[in-house]
């Protein structure tokens, strides 16, 4: 693993860091599922406070169900206030291919927020 | 040594006789009852005729389901209903009549064997006669992998220089959409170049697979999903094929929480019209999941269609329903119908021009 850590500012390759295949949301569909990127990459760096940039390119591709629970599951599981996931997330990409999905991704994560843990800040 | 009087010795070997026989009847009593248990129809005095210890099914000429649906459904309902019960003892399937077969066609024939292969693991199929085969047809199937269920270990004589490849299948009995990743790059890749906008299609391809395991079966034995594609040469024509041997989409969706809404939104008065519940399953993402957050499926089935301008088609066959989309120099148009054959399992279908 080669996480980028510049100052307060975590850079992870979704593809080279984690998987070019990953897929689904939970260890039932498989070892590179949704969950598990949330909860090695993302969780605790912005529980933090930390800026965490993610980049898109080079994954075969993404289903719904990897993008919903890695990043919609910070708001709706692990309870980060949706103000503080997006000042600190930034989701990019470079290829033409791969910018839809920050679009969807940052609706995933809006939608989220309707399904917070009650009692969460 | 003991010895025996002569009406003693003679009173020995008539029991031994009557015991025998007592033995033999008793064994044929044993054979009759497991017979009937069954299923297998017993000829005049208790024998078996040769008409019933063997079941032989002929396949249709034309394996493809939008010229020869009913022949085809007629088919994969046949050896459904022969993988489901007791195995005969003898089944043969003459593929030697096939003359054309499509992917669609060739990947529900390849699905039906397998599982046959996985309820009778000790009866498995063999192939018989390949060299009389059609040609063309014994190529494609080749192609995709069939000649692996069929524990064929000749070579099977391929056609060169042909205008249609037909993928090798994979299929699953776990959700697994990596292997799906793993299908588009080491498979489909290989044989088209330029696939358009190929992230989206792995992700579509890999949401139809989770939508299979999550939603597709009940109760059966058998649960997988298996997934292949083709590419046509001279037309450009690539396909990729979904397909599961589950309940189908005009069951599934009736049961959900949110139906009655549903229905009333898209005004589905008539139950039997299984393209307007595939239609309905496709304009709200609906699943059986409960989670606001889940039901994305055909959501992303659609997005991969939207994603690309080439002209082609996305469809969903499912029971006696037909319903998709259609692109031909821009223009999109549904495509929906509803058929007399019952097709028990979704195919998802997406075909586009490169």
């Amino acid at each position: 693993m080669s996480v980028a850590h510049q100052d307060m500012t975590t850079k992870v390759s979704i593809a080279k860091d984690f998987s070019r295949y990953p897929a689904g949301r939970t260890d039932s569909d498989g070892p590179y599922n949704g969950q598990k990127f949330r909860r090695k990459f993302l969780v605790e760096p912005l529980k933090k406070g930390r800026q965490v940039t993610v980049v898109l390119d080079d994954a075969s591709g993404y289903g719904s169900s990897f993008l919903e629970e890695a990043f919609g599951g910070l708001v709706r599981t692990e309870g980060i206030p949706l103000e503080d996931v997006k000042r600190l997330l930034h989701v990019v990409a470079h290829g033409a291919e791969y910018k839809p999905y920050i679009t969807l991704i940052n609706l995933y994560i809006e939608s989220a927020e309707a399904c917070r843990p009650i009692g969460a800040s | 040594m003991k010895r025996f009087s002569p009406g003693r010795k003679d009173y020995l070997a008539k029991h031994a006789v009557w015991s025998f026989r007592q033995g033999q009847r008793h064994k044929e009593w044993k054979r009759t009852q497991r017979r009937r248990q069954s299923g297998v129809r017993l000829g005049t005095k208790g024998k078996l005729t040769a008409s019933d210890q063997e079941v032989s099914i002929v396949c249709p000429d034309v394996l493809d389901l939008d010229s020869n649906r009913t022949e085809c459904v007629k088919l994969v309902n046949r050896l459904r209903g022969a993988s489901s019960g007791q195995p005969p003892a003898r089944f043969f399937v003459d593929f030697k009549s096939i003359r054309e077969v499509t992917v669609p066609g060739a990947l529900l024939l390849a699905a039906e064997l397998q599982r046959w292969n996985i309820m009778h693991p000790t009866a498995k199929l063999k192939a018989v006669d390949v060299v009389e085969w059609d040609p063309t047809v014994r190529s494609l199937l080749a192609q995709m992998g069939f000649f692996d269920l069929l524990d064929v270990t000749d070579e099977i004589p391929m056609l060169t220089h042909t205008e249609k490849i037909y993928i090798p299948f994979t299929s699953r009995a776990k959700r697994n959409p990596q292997a799906a990743h793993e299908w588009v790059d080491n498979n489909l890749k290989n044989v088209v170049d330029g696939i358009p906008m190929s992230v989206q299609l792995v992700g579509a391809i890999s949401e139809a697979v989770i939508n299979v395991m999550e939603h597709a079966y009940k109760k059966q034995r058998v649960r997988r999903w298996w997934l292949s594609g083709g590419f046509d040469s001279s037309s450009k024509k690539v396909r990729v094929i979904v397909w599961d041997q589950g309940i189908g989409i005009p069951e599934r969706i009736k049961t959900h929480d949110s139906w009655g809404k549903l229905a009333r939104i898209l005004k589905i008065f008539d139950l039997t019209n299984h393209a307007k519940l595939i239609e309905a399953a496709f304009a709200v993402g609906k699943t059986s999941s409960q989670k606001p957050y889940k039901g994305k499926g055909l959501s992303d089935v659609k997005m991969y269609f939207e994603s690309i301008n080439n002209d082609g088609m996305l469809r969903v066959l499912s029971r006696r329903g037909e319903f998709g989309y259609r692109r031909k120099n821009g223009h999109v148009g549904k495509i929906s119908d509803n058929h007399l054959s019952d097709l028990h399992g979704t195919l998802i279908e997406w075909e586009f021009v490169l």
